[in-house]
């Protein structure tokens, strides 16, 4: 009745397929392929958002070149992004060794480190305002009643350190998150491999070096290319910090773009930005992606 | 067969809720007339469809966008004006809706690319200008300028902002009233006058801040919270240069504004705002001022009712700002000019006369002499004439700034921020550079001639 190799023979039909995929790759090109494309055309156009964009050809990104505010933005972002390469990945990962072992209380942890990765971002910048900001913020007002008042620093609105907090800020956000992708990547490894190594005498550290991080290849992978991705696309901590200030030496690609986008109505100008960022981003991960894949072939 | 079928049911209703779960969701709060509680979700261009149906029979409905997330709270003068018009009127129906500044111009203009503006709506001036030239708002000249007894109800130049040649697209929603706010308790517990000049306010300062008072609660990570600085601007020539900026002749770095953001310096040097000035936006200044923290705060009339619930209300007063020794031209010159404008979308106009005459008559209830003395009784400074006596034990911040609006300093038409048009950020970003120590008055002013070809303030001769 379903077919003649079996009950589940019409499931792999070329026409099964194309229905099955179909609504998300409507859906897919609908809201992100289409929208890359008008993004690029406004790029190349003078636009306010009100009447018929101008074209204008590449006078956008020649401003772009000039534009200290768009550097600057580039800066942080790639702070940001080393910041958090950085911390998130080894954190993560030791984080999720330990939680992989058997302790009272692992449920409990698991479920309060993964609690800041369903807060609304915007409520995270809330949260840690109050900690960071150096005249009312937690850190500064605990440095003066310890009396280490030089250790007292412009966490964020100075001139420096803003794009180093917003990645420690990330790093409390997402910690539980990225911990939770390596366990699941650590439950799929057999525990024969760490049986045969014990035999062998192999130590903790030597299982973890030459076991679980080569099996968890692509885990790592896969959270690298989410970090680069996500470390272009922090928008509200830096916004409910700063909101990019002091003028804009703390914007990001995302928040300055938004700011040329909606505050100065510059529309075809914050397309640019948006383009480049989105380039970036792209470029970041499949440069990424194409090392990786050239050192497994080399490995193997 | 049936598993084919039930696959493509499965389908079907992924995809389906897919798309019904991209639709945006609205905050119900947002709308905030009571009676259409339930169509209040509704997204902006679902509500424009919506007011093209009559509904209860002859009740004719007109969506009514302001700029405030809380209007009830943060700007009650329209709510009570359209809870009042709406029991005047039972054969209308103006329902009010309102989100946060920025949302709001970023929804009009989209709404404004998809016919799908609402009836009567706020605008930024720059904004409203752009729209207007786009042909996207109602030229209403015809049914205001023409009734004489409503244009001389106003106060003088109140409709002249939104005029382009003979047509009128708007009219003001409120009054630019900016200046600065001040703790009177705070200078007589520290044995100063209210100063007068930019001298007596630096020393005011340096006597304030030696006693632990914060003189002037100020918050730059909302850089359009300067309002009291164009005032200053004002003084120091900002009208005698923009016109030759606008049409390439001059530069914003001249001599005359350099001077204006040398003083600006010289307050950020003084250390005359909070500490953490930077990441503080003008809500928590407000509060610094309102908890007594603070002794002056730059803002304007939208504060009053805010500062009348203080426990200080008494104390509260109201200033010009400084006078300036080195300054240009009159210097006792105050801000009382039009705010951003109230207008109607070209679509009602052209495809519901009935809904466009609704309108008319709420834009004629709201200004006339009902709306004015809701206007008033809300604390609020109406742009038209107001006859009555205010109580000034009852309301004393109410009557003091009113005896500001009523004295005889001149002010310009426009406000400094409002004839730059879209490119106001930037400007207030050039201020408050200076005050946060990013650009001295040299770079600010480069900043601006740059910015000025860039965007487009530069017309091209």
């Amino acid at each position: 009745m379903f077919g003649k190799e079996g009950n589940m023979y019409w499931l792999s039909k070329k026409t099964t397929k194309i229905v099955m995929i179909l609504p998300a790759l409507l859906l897919f090109t609908l809201y992100i392929i289409v929208p890359i494309f008008i993004m690029a055309y406004y790029s190349f156009c003078d636009y306010t958002g009100i009447g018929n964009p101008v074209f204008v050809g590449v006078q956008n990104y020649q401003h772009l070149i000039k534009d200290k505010f768009f550097f600057s933005s580039l800066k942080n972002t790639i702070i940001i992004l080393l910041m958090i390469m950085l911390l998130v990945l080894p954190f993560s990962f030791l984080l999720s060794l330990k939680l992989n072992q058997a302790f009272k209380g692992n449920g409990l942890i698991k479920a309060f480190n993964f609690s800041p990765f369903v807060i609304a971002p915007i409520l995270v910048g809330l949260i840690w305002y109050f900690i960071l900001d150096p005249s009312i913020g937690l850190i500064n007002n605990l440095l003066s009643l310890f009396k280490l008042d030089q250790l007292k620093q412009q966490w964020i609105g100075g001139k420096t350190l803003t794009p180093y907090s917003v990645a420690v800020v990330y790093l409390w956000q997402v910690l539980g998150y990225y911990t939770t992708i390596f366990l699941a990547g650590l439950k799929g490894i057999s525990q024969d491999y760490y049986e045969a190594a014990a035999i062998d005498g192999a130590s903790y550290w030597q299982k973890v070096f030459y076991i679980t991080i080569p099996m968890l290849r692509e885990t790592i992978v896969i959270i690298v290319v989410l970090l680069i991705t996500g470390g272009f696309k922090i928008f509200e901590t830096v916004q409910q910090l700063t909101g990019g200030g002091p003028n804009h030496l703390s914007d990001v690609l995302v928040t300055y773009m938004y700011h040329t986008t909606f505050t100065t109505s510059r529309y075809g100008y914050g397309m640019a930005i948006a383009s480049i960022s989105a380039v970036f981003s792209f470029a970041c991960a499949v440069i990424y992606l194409f090392i990786n894949k050239k050192s497994i072939k080399e490995s193997n | 067969m049936k598993r084919r079928i039930f696959t493509l049911i499965l389908c079907t209703s992924i995809f389906t809720a897919s798309l019904s779960g991209c639709a945006k969701e609205k905050n119900d709060n947002n709308h905030i007339t009571e009676p259409t509680a339930n169509e209040s979700s509704e997204s902006q261009g679902q509500a424009a469809q919506t007011t093209s149906q009559k509904e209860n029979g002859e009740k004719v409905k007109i969506i009514f966008s302001e700029h405030l997330a809380d209007i009830k709270s943060n700007a009650p003068q329209v709510y009570n004006i359209v809870q009042a018009f709406n029991a005047a009127n039972p054969d209308i129906e103006v329902v009010l809706e309102g989100q946060a500044s920025d949302e709001h111009t970023t929804q009009m203009k989209l709404a404004a690319q998809t016919n799908s503006l609402p009836d009567i709506f706020y605008l930024l001036s720059g904004d409203a200008k752009e729209m207007a030239d786009a042909g996207y708002l109602a030229d209403i000249s015809e049914d205001i300028l023409n009734d004489q007894e409503f244009v001389d109800s106003f106060l003088p130049g109140m409709l002249e902002s939104m005029k382009i040649g003979d047509c009128l697209y708007g009219i003001p929603a409120e009054m630019f009233v900016n200046g600065i706010w001040y703790n009177k308790a705070l200078f007589d517990q520290n044995n100063l006058s209210i100063p007068v000049t930019f001298d007596d306010m630096l020393n005011c300062a340096q006597v304030l801040k030696e006693n632990g008072i914060i003189p002037m609660a100020r918050g730059t990570k909302d850089v359009f919270s300067c309002w009291a600085t164009w005032t200053m601007h004002c003084r120091y020539g900002f009208y005698d240069h923009i016109d030759g900026i606008i049409n390439g002749t001059d530069k914003w770095n001249n001599p005359d504004y350099k001077k204006f953001y040398q003083m600006i310096e010289k307050m950020a040097k003084a250390e005359m705002f909070p500490e953490n000035m930077i990441t503080m936006g003008y809500d928590e200044a407000q509060q610094m001022f309102a908890s007594g923290q603070a002794a002056m705060f730059d803002s304007g009339v939208w504060d009053t009712a805010q500062f009348e619930q203080s426990d200080f209300a008494d104390s509260i007063g109201f200033w010009w700002g400084p006078q300036f020794s080195d300054g240009i031209g009159n210097q006792k010159i105050s801000m009382k000019a039009p705010s951003h404008p109230y207008c109607i979308s070209a679509k009602t106009k052209e495809e519901s006369p009935e809904k466009y005459e609704a309108c008319i008559r709420f834009l004629k209830f709201y200004y006339g002499k009902e709306g004015t003395q809701i206007i008033v009784d809300s604390n609020c400074v109406p742009v038209t004439k107001y006859d009555g006596e205010i109580d000034q034990e009852q309301f004393p911040v109410y009557a003091n700034i009113m005896a500001a609006i009523n004295d005889d300093w001149e002010s310009p038409l426009i406000c400094p921020n409002v004839y730059v048009g879209t490119f106001e950020t930037t400007y207030f970003e050039s201020i408050t550079g200076v005050l946060n120590g990013v650009y001295t008055p040299e770079e600010a002013m480069d900043f601006l001639d740059e910015q000025s070809e860039i965007q487009g303030l530069v017309k091209k001769q």
